[in-house]
């Protein structure tokens, strides 16, 4: 297939409105069979490829090529001006229709000469044309949704007059009835209708799915740019693509798999999201998420304001050039986030609505993944490990200032022990305990099945003057611990076009989240760990008392005795002595300016205005445990037998906690654009502006005793005595008291934190001959982040760019390759220090501590001086290549990038006697390195069955370079550091295990692998060794797209490869058993010979004695160290469009339903079952794990 | 020309918000704060950090963190010993100290003897740096303000001249090396060297005199500095000299100002109040039920030490020779008790007392060490009748009135008396290492019994002990700074 390129030069209609878009590349891609006309077909072939020459020049060509001679009038050159084409290899007619599509020129073609003439003369020349009268047709072009399209080229078929749609779809042309008219337009299929008379046209046209990617329109945040003007590293997704993950309603969580160089980290511990490998350590780590042009203060809040559906493309900006022009918070990559905004209706049709709904069952979390034992095992090891020597009764009930607890397991052999029972009676009860086990009652009565809807309502429409985009939305989410968040969205954007040259836009947005929580405080132990005996209720569901695993109970009695206060714990009856309610409303005003100054300049002011407001309250009535509870610690028992307790605290009324946050933000943007295109050959395009932002945060907590929730009122008690004499002798021992309970709570807290920025930045890019571009930024931030020096913040952030575009030389020949460019750009971006952590001055917290009471606020210096501290700087250099072969069936590109961070800002050790043993400082670099590949394929392009796949991979390579810790490294300090100099961040440190000796205990080699080590003071900080990182090296994604008529499959397979983690294995090896372990713990050494069979150590009951010994060496042996590598199945989709016929009788432009199903595991590289997902990676412990889950939903647009 | 246009507007955009952007910028965040009022000045010593000497880390937005105690005083004392098993779970350099090993810091260890001193000093500096350019405030309370940090620096020296250099001896302190003097605030100091003792303890003395007039007559809060404990300390400072004259009219001026205290300010009669304290039968914890220091009667400034660390956790035991001193009515054998409590086990009823709670120690100026060194002052001057009355008076507070006064003649008699009565009231505490110290020297009253057994092995204290030697991170930062020998 031959195809050419055709620009629309001089002719192209003014659209100016949209002044980043004034140089629309165009590009025209038809079967030649459409233009076939009747006259006898011409063997003969051209190749031209000229931007902004005369017509002349290229009938020079042409005349070469092919030996025709060109007849024509000089004033019909004049008319033309001057034109571009590309051609390679096509028909010498089929090149002249496109050469004069656009042109008030026709010809007339003989053997060895072509006559031009002009076309308005041969309209009237009845020779030509029979007497039909000619009309002016008016016309419109829409697309599916019925949404206009502009700059659609339109060309009468006989004529080859042609004409562009406007901004409202509509178009003119003359023509006769019966002619044929022609309708092209990118990312469409190709269209022709007949003329009929007296009819006005309505065409629509259908989707064409090849790949968009070649006209990829990046939105920085500030300016929207062609991909192929910027030599930066961008990945833009639209919502096509994010439309049907409905693994979350954070759209950020949407793009993983599909933009490659952004990890995505579910295991706890390391950053969520890194973009390009970590580059700082203790200040910012995460990319800036910016919406509709502004920042969003943090990654919860697109959550709460932002529906999914709203989302019309995200970008993410990942190298210098890309990302500088958000200046010093861009080190870490900037995600950018674009809501859609209205276009106008159609004639026909007033407003265009839709709807899109799902429910996703998730399930409750696996217990059985944490390998936890059941009772039986329980209590076999239970038996095994009580000691009455190693933890005397005396011992167990008079732990120091602490409340005794004999769990039932211990008590009945405390009891044998001490005579109290028989054998025969502790096996009965043992056997009776035997009998129970919570798993069941967890997951009934502490949790529920996890739920996720949406709903989604949108609607669009307007006029040329007005139009609008809006959208209802709702959302359900019940998580698995019985919270409950019912969330309300609602967004209206709106644009005025007050005059070509005037243009308004605005944004409301505003969000609504209620959540309720199933407040079941002070249980014991956690899901997880629970003790497997302790029931929740009996056989017919009533709740029933777990007083025993919250005190002795002969403690107990005593304490309700002296105290009068009853202290039994039913855990399932607490919620029902429990209100609360948390609202948070969040809502923004974004609006924007536009007015066309002069040619090519246009001013863009842009302003928003953001209010959150977060309410949550908490009430225990004076019946909850809780305040039972707190009340017998501050209570002293009755001097007179038969009087009253004294109590400290009020003894009626319950708790009652508040939390008021309010945040409010607003941004101010006065910025020029720039947008020229000189003599067809130079583009230029200048954004220069101004920049204003501020972000206040105010909070207010409350805490209330003795408060009585109908009437608002409180009982007062002395908090100034009890925080600071407190209450001696009292009925409980609060744990960890030396002498007197002291109630340490606040009853007010206020938090308040203002920032405030201005910003100065400028970007500019240039392009020749759509071959070679230059790009440039720079950017000035200051603020008034408090204990940064100002004169440090006046540091440009700045980036340089190149770009060359092979595939568009004259010599460039290679038929299978469509598109060839190479980038490269280098740049800077920062990271300030984080407010109030280094400064010139000396920096103070304040504090109200009771004991200073009439002296004043206490204060304490926090940090000291420091006049020397210099931003984090990190420099980006980036290669990449786009490239698209094989007739855009396959394209993609590959970046190579190398980051460099320097004054990497941190702790670092300080000369004692000055005062300061650490100071917050610049202290050492971190170098990143790697690769990221995108491709796209279209593997099948059939007319019924179509298959794409886009495939990502990131290679990411992190080394900590120089670092100047802190503190002195240790041994265990290494251990359990993830930043060390010389190796990855996140790195992972091991002993080199050994086994067990002879005794059960755990032995290691030192470095030189020889000698051993038993206890932690054997060994240095040499000894272990680095066993990798727990940050994925290799990580990515495929999404493969299939088709078949109606039905459309879809999924997403997500990996994550050469990252390792810890084991979770055995950590319980002394001491009393009080809560539930794994398994593991009976693979422990228990006979001599056991260390020929097994690797885990023995258990000692004395801790003291276990102290000649170190576990850590197994637990956090090389042994233990896995392989975190695995690839999951992230969805597969399944999806129905219905049949237009049938739906549109009921009202349906478009009705399709899906299904879908998440998190099929696929392939993981351990043997112990451990879904990294669902674990912390560095700690080697499991978190709760959800099954993989399933999806309906419905896609709907009305008529 | 259009680029002109297009210039001229934007820098006129650039001037309007930049002319408005400095006043725009200088809104303060709340919550932190630079030190600018006198407000805040006075704040800075409204510190619970700085009531206990302890090495904190603070870091912005986190809970601060303990780097340690300056306790190796406990662990050198003479008046306890140690068994290898529990001394085994300490720090190393703890270890170290307890057999008075010349080096006990490992090469980069945090030495909080040195660490925890400087740590507090320099909060005193920025006070004494800076508070008197503040604008606001009367010039009284900047004085007093100052007063109080210039003599809290005083202190803070003299706990590290203590610890790092030789006990004074008139003949030798001007060659014998003490610590650097640091007078600014400034946490990026380097190259600190070492001043002379006699440099040293003249500017202790300096310092404490000239802030004494200025610092407040009365005293508000036991863990803020006024006259009392401004007395108090110039007299500590002059009995650790040996200057028991000068020392004996700092205490008497320090007696004769304990009416002007706000709070309660008497000892403790423990023949009352200890049964209050213990718990019966449970002698393992102590007298957990005694007041905190923060509120006890008997402290005049607060410096507690946490000894914990040390004692509850079988560290330490009292040496039954120092046991032996109690009398069997005396109340305070009820701190101790000679079996192990709840987290020990393997080495039960060893042949000494822990002592368990309380288990802070109030190192700062208190009545008891108040009355003892102003009787030892005065026996030591020749007033045997008010060392006898003064001592007599405390001894009726630890025991019962029939076992309190002590029946002795000569002079010899009555001091030796007054040092066994400091054991007594020391003991387990670490106080006794500076005793030790400052009795070294002494040609009569050297008590020091210098051994420490340990499973069989007995390590005995060489006199260049007495002084640690210089943390080797810090010789390494102060290259110049020569170590002690």
């Amino acid at each position: 297939m031959n195809e050419c390129f055709m620009s629309a030069g001089k002719h192209k209609k003014d659209k100016s409105k949209f002044s980043f878009l004034v140089f629309k590349f165009t590009v025209i891609c038809f079967f030649l069979a459409l233009l076939q006309v009747s006259a006898k077909s011409f063997s003969q072939n051209v190749t031209l490829s000229m931007d902004g020459v005369s017509l002349q020049k290229i009938f020079n060509d042409i005349n070469r090529q092919t030996g025709r001679q060109f007849f024509f009038k000089d004033e019909l050159l004049n008319k033309a001006g001057k034109v571009s084409i590309h051609v390679k290899d096509m028909p010498l007619k089929d090149a002249l229709t496109i050469c004069f599509a656009t042109l008030p020129i026709t010809y007339v073609m003989t053997e060895n000469s072509i006559v031009l003439k002009d076309k308005s003369a041969v309209s009237e020349s009845p020779n030509l044309i029979d007497t039909l009268k000619i009309v002016s047709i008016k016309g419109k072009i829409v697309d599916t949704t019925g949404a206009p399209l502009d700059g659609v080229t339109v060309i009468v078929k006989e004529t080859r007059s042609a004409s562009v749609t406007d901004v409202d779809g509509t178009f003119k042309i003359d023509a006769y009835p019966g002619q044929t008219i022609l309708v092209f337009s990118i990312g469409f299929k190709n269209t022709q209708r007949k003329v009929e008379a007296n009819k006005q046209f309505i065409i629509t046209l259908s989707p064409e799915i090849v790949n968009l990617r070649a006209v990829e329109i990046v939105n920085t945040g500030y300016q929207k740019i062609t991909k192929e003007r910027s030599a930066g590293s961008f990945s833009t997704l639209t919502n096509e693509e994010i439309k049907n993950k409905t693994n979350s309603m954070n759209v950020v969580d949407r793009i993983e798999g599909m933009v490659p160089g952004v990890a995505v980290n579910y295991g706890s511990g390391n950053e969520k999201f890194l973009i390009r490998g970590l580059s700082s350590i203790q200040a910012a780590r995460s990319p800036l998420i910016v919406v509709d042009g502004v920042p969003m203060s943090d990654y919860n809040t697109v959550k709460t304001m932002i529906n999914p559906d709203d989302v019309e493309s995200i970008s993410v900006l990942r190298d210098a050039t890309a990302s500088s022009i958000w200046g010093s918070s861009a080190a870490n990559g900037v995600i950018v986030i674009t809501t859609k905004k209205g276009k106008p209706s159609s004639a026909n049709q007033k407003i265009r609505v839709k709807y899109n709904g799902f429910v996703s069952m998730k399930g409750i979390p696996e217990l059985d993944y944490y390998n936890m034992m059941n009772t039986g095992e329980f209590l076999t090891a239970s038996k095994k490990v009580f000691s009455n020597t190693d933890y005397p009764w005396a011992n167990a009930i008079n732990s120091v200032g602490a409340t005794p607890i004999i769990p039932p397991h211990e008590r009945i052999q405390y009891d044998l022990a001490r005579g109290i029972i028989s054998q025969a009676t502790a096996n009965a009860r043992f056997d009776s305990l035997g009998q129970y086990n919570n798993r069941d009652q967890i997951n009934k009565y502490l949790t529920q099945p996890s739920l996720l809807s949406n709903h989604s309502l949108s609607f669009e429409g307007g006029s040329n003057f007005h139009s609008y985009y809006g959208s209802l939305a709702y959302t359900l989410d019940q998580s698995d611990n019985k919270t409950n968040l019912n969330r309300y969205q609602m967004n209206l954007r709106q644009i005025f076009n007050f005059s070509p040259s005037i243009k308004f836009d605005l944004l409301t947005n505003v969000s609504y989240e209620k959540t309720s929580k199933y407040l079941l405080t002070g249980l014991p132990y956690s899901n997880s760990n629970y003790i497997p005996y302790a029931m929740f209720a009996d056989a017919t569901g009533n709740p029933l008392s777990q007083a025993y695993l919250k005190r002795l109970e002969e403690f107990r009695a005593t304490s309700e005795t002296a105290s009068k206060i009853n202290l039994d714990y039913i855990p399932l009856s607490e919620p029902d002595k429990t209100l609360n309610d948390q609202i948070n409303m969040t809502s923004r005003i974004n609006a924007g300016l536009s007015i066309k100054l002069l040619k090519g300049l246009t001013y863009e002011g842009r302003a928003q205005y953001q209010r959150g407001s977060f309410e949550n309250y908490e009430y225990y009535n004076q019946d909850a445990y809780k305040v039972r509870d707190e009340l017998a610690y501050f209570t002293k028992a009755a001097t007179i037998v038969g009087s009253n307790p004294t109590y400290y605290l009020p003894s009626k009324g319950g708790h009652y906690s508040t939390q008021n946050n309010t945040t409010t933000s607003w941004t101010l943007r006065n910025q020029l654009n720039y947008d020229r295109v000189f003599n067809q050959k130079h583009q230029l395009n200048i954004i220069a502006g101004t920049e204003v932002r501020d972000e206040l945060t105010k909070s207010v907590q409350t805490y209330r005793r003795g408060y009585d929730y109908q009437t608002l009122t409180y009982s007062l008690y002395n908090e100034d005595s009890l925080a600071v004499l407190g209450v001696t002798n009292p009925v409980n021992y609060l744990t960890g008291r030396t002498t007197n309970n002291l109630l340490t709570s606040k009853p007010v807290t206020y938090l308040e934190s203002e920032r405030r920025f201005v910003s100065g930045y400028s970007n500019a890019a240039y392009t020749f001959d759509r071959r070679y571009t230059l790009n440039g930024s720079i950017r000035y931030d200051q603020s008034n982040l408090f204990g940064t020096n100002k004169s440090l913040q006046y540091k440009p952030i700045w980036s340089l760019g190149a770009g060359w575009n092979v595939s568009k030389e004259k010599f460039f020949n290679v038929d299978k390759i469509n598109n060839l460019n190479f980038r490269f750009t280098y740049g800077l971006a920062g990271n300030a220090p984080n407010p109030g952590y280094a400064g010139p001055f000396d920096i103070v917290s304040a504090s109200n501590v009771a004991y200073f009471s009439g002296m004043g606020l206490g204060y304490t210096i926090l940090v000291p001086r420091n006049d020397n501290i210099r931003w984090e700087r990190t420099a980006t250099t980036n290669a990449g290549i786009d490239f698209a072969i094989l007739n855009n069936r396959i394209s993609g590109t590959v970046d190579v990038y190398k980051k460099l961070t320097t004054d990497l800002l941190g702790y670092q050790p300080a000369d004692p006697t000055s005062g300061w043993s650490y100071t917050y400082n610049n202290l050492g670099d971190i170098e990143n390195k790697g690769i990221e590949i995108q491709l796209t394929t279209n593997n099948i392009v059939g007319k019924n069955f179509r298959w794409s796949t886009n495939f990502t991979l990131a290679y990411n390579k992190n080394k900590i370079t120089n670092l100047k810790p802190a503190s002195v490294l240790t041994t265990s300090g290494k251990i359990n550091s993830t930043f060390v100099e010389g190796y990855s961040a996140y790195g992972l440190f091991a002993y080199q295990y050994q086994g067990l000796d002879a005794n059960g205990n755990p032995y290691a080699f030192k470095t030189n692998g020889k000698d051993t080590a038993r206890l932690l003071g054997d060994l240095t900080a040499n000894d272990p060794l680095f066993a990798g990182t727990t940050q994925p090296l290799w990580f990515g994604g495929i999404t493969n797209n299939l088709s078949y008529k109606q039905f459309s499959l879809s999924f997403l397979i997500v990996y994550n490869f050469g990252n390792v983690m810890r084991r979770d294995v055995n950590q319980y090896y002394t001491g009393r058993l009080s809560t539930n372990i794994p398994v593991y713990f009976n693979d422990r050494w228990q006979v001599a010979g056991d260390e020929l069979k097994t690797n885990v150590p023995k258990y000692i009951g004395n801790t003291a004695l276990n102290s000649q010994r170190y576990v850590n060496l197994y637990t956090q042996g090389n042994t233990n160290i896995e392989s975190a590598s695995y690839a999951k199945l992230r969805d597969i989709t399944l999806s129905y469009q219905l049949p237009q016929k049938s739906i549109s009788r009921l009202g349906f432009n478009e009705f399709s339903i899906y299904t879908q199903v998440n998190n099929l595991m696929l392939w993981k590289n351990n043997n112990y079952d451990i879904d990294p997902e669902y674990y912390s990676l560095s700690a080697g412990t499991r978190t709760s794990k959800m099954p993989p889950f399933f999806t309906i939903g419905v896609r709907t647009s009305f008529k | 020309m259009k680029f002109k246009i297009f210039n001229s507007i934007n820098i006129l955009i650039f001037l309007v918000v930049l002319s408005s952007c400095n006043k725009f910028l200088d809104v303060k965040p709340k919550g932190l704060d630079a030190v600018n009022t006198v407000d805040e000045y006075n704040g800075l010593f409204n510190n619970t950090n700085l009531y206990t000497f302890v090495n904190v880390r603070n870091i912005p937005g986190s809970l601060a963190s303990i780097l340690g105690y300056p306790g190796a005083a406990v662990v050198m004392s003479d008046d306890v010993f140690s068994s290898s098993a529990y001394l085994a779970t300490q720090p190393l350099y703890y270890q170290n100290a307890y057999q008075w090993k010349d080096d006990l810091f490992q090469a980069e260890d945090e030495s909080s003897e040195w660490g925890t001193f400087y740590a507090q000093n320099y909060i005193f500096n920025v006070v004494a740096n800076h508070v008197m350019e503040v604008p606001d405030g009367s010039l009284d309370v900047k004085k007093q303000l100052l007063a109080e940090a210039r003599a809290n620096r005083a202190y803070m020296h003299l706990m590290l001249v203590n610890y790092f250099a030789k006990p004074y001896s008139a003949a030798t302190a001007s060659v014998d090396l003490g610590v650097p003097i640091v007078t600014t605030a400034d946490a990026g100091g380097t190259g600190y060297n070492r001043a002379t003792v006699q440099e040293v303890y003249d500017f202790i003395i300096k310092e404490l005199k000239e802030s004494i007039p200025d610092l407040p007559v009365q005293t508000l809060n036991r863990a803020r500095l006024a006259q009392t404990g401004g007395y108090y300390l110039l007299g500590l400072t002059y009995f650790w000299k040996g200057d028991y004259a000068n020392a004996l009219v700092q205490l008497n001026n320090c007696k004769a100002s304990m009416p002007n205290f706000k709070l309660t300010l008497s000892l403790y009669n423990y023949n009352t109040a200890m049964p209050t304290w213990v718990t019966t039968g449970q002698p393992w914890v102590g007298a957990s039920k005694s007041p905190a220091q923060t509120v006890s009667n008997e402290n005049i400034y607060l410096k507690q030490m946490s000894i914990n660390w040390a004692t509850a956790r079988n560290t330490v035991y009292l040496k039954p020779s120092v046991y032996g001193l109690y009398t069997a009515n005396d109340q305070r054998k009820k701190f101790f008790y000679n079996n192990s409590t709840a987290n020990a086990i393997i080495a039960p009823g060893l042949p000494g007392q822990q002592r368990n709670s309380p288990t802070t120690y109030n190192w700062g100026p208190n009545l008891a060490d108040m009355y003892l060194m102003l009787a030892e002052c005065e026996a030591r001057t020749g007033d045997l009748t008010s060392a006898k009355a003064d001592l007599d008076f405390f001894r009726a507070s630890r025991m019962s009135a029939a076992e309190a006064p002590v029946v002795v003649t000569t002079q010899t008699a009555l001091v030796k008396s007054i040092l066994d009565e400091r054991l007594r009231e020391f003991a387990g505490t670490g106080w006794r290492w500076f005793d030790m110290r400052r009795l070294s020297k002494d040609p009569v009253y050297n008590n020091i019994d210098a051994t420490h057994p340990l499973e069989g092995t007995v390590y005995a204290l060489k006199t260049e002990r007495l002084t640690l030697k210089i943390p080797p991170a810090i010789l390494k930062l102060n290259p110049l700074m020569i170590d002690n020998n």
